[in-house]
């Protein structure tokens, strides 16, 4: 069954760096793999290079974590691949 | 191989006394360094003295480093403490800690810096004798 979730703000980060302020995400599992949509914000371009990349969502007890596969950016508009949560 | 010269961010624990840890950058970037010594002395004239912002020397020390903590409030709700939060809530969370943490905390973050300052002078040691021993010519005699 295909599973997604939305948000208004989340963050990409390198380790503990910040990479870039994402909005308006939704994560897509149609049980083959998981797709990160999102508009990106504040890109720092030499972080968004390096690897790992993690997608964090920040929540009042925690934060929810999956790991960067791929990624694609196309002006705001950003498209990731996700592994599995942390 | 080319060695890499960028900073790779990478976290550290560092454990404190009553089983409270804190996390901290195993090294500053350059850029965070320069973060730091511009908070410490905000200004150097050329020539003239230099003059250290005391006050600041532990707060912009212990901030450079941390990235979190397993602090709690009295009401045993975690207090917030992320390299992300604004500079101002770092510095006057890290100010409002009881001295005896304050102290506790710069320590160990001083003693993770001369462990870490050590490591490097060790690992450009050995890099500078496996040069020079690659410059040796063959003998043509």
């Amino acid at each position: 069954m295909a599973v997604s979730v939305t948000g208004p703000d989340a963050e990409l980060k390198w380790v503990y760096h910040r990479a870039a302020c994402l909005h308006q995400w939704q994560i897509h599992d149609d049980g083959v793999s998981v797709t990160l949509t999102a508009t990106l914000d504040e890109p720092d371009e030499m972080r968004l290079s390096q690897r790992p990349l993690t997608f964090v969502v920040t929540r009042p007890t925690g934060a929810w974590k999956w790991p960067v596969q791929t990624l694609q950016i196309v002006d705001k508009s950003l498209v990731a691949t996700l592994g599995p949560q942390e | 191989m080319a060695r890499s010269r960028m900073s790779r961010p990478e976290p550290i624990r560092l454990l404190l006394s009553d089983g409270d840890y804190i996390d901290v950058k195993k090294a500053l970037s350059a850029g965070e360094r320069e973060d730091m010594l511009g908070e410490i002395a905000p200004t150097v004239e050329a020539g003239a003295k230099f003059n250290m912002n005391t006050k600041s020397v532990r707060t912009a020390t212990i901030a450079a480093y941390l990235l979190g903590w397993s602090f709690v409030d009295d009401s045993g709700k975690p207090i917030p403490m992320s390299p992300d939060l604004p500079a101002g809530v770092i510095r006057s969370t890290i100010r409002g800690l009881n001295t005896a943490t304050f102290d506790e905390l710069f320590d160990a973050i001083t003693d993770h810096e001369k462990a870490q300052s050590k490591v490097s002078a060790d690992e450009k040691n050995d890099r500078a004798g496996a040069i020079g021993s690659a410059s040796i010519s063959p003998s043509v005699n």
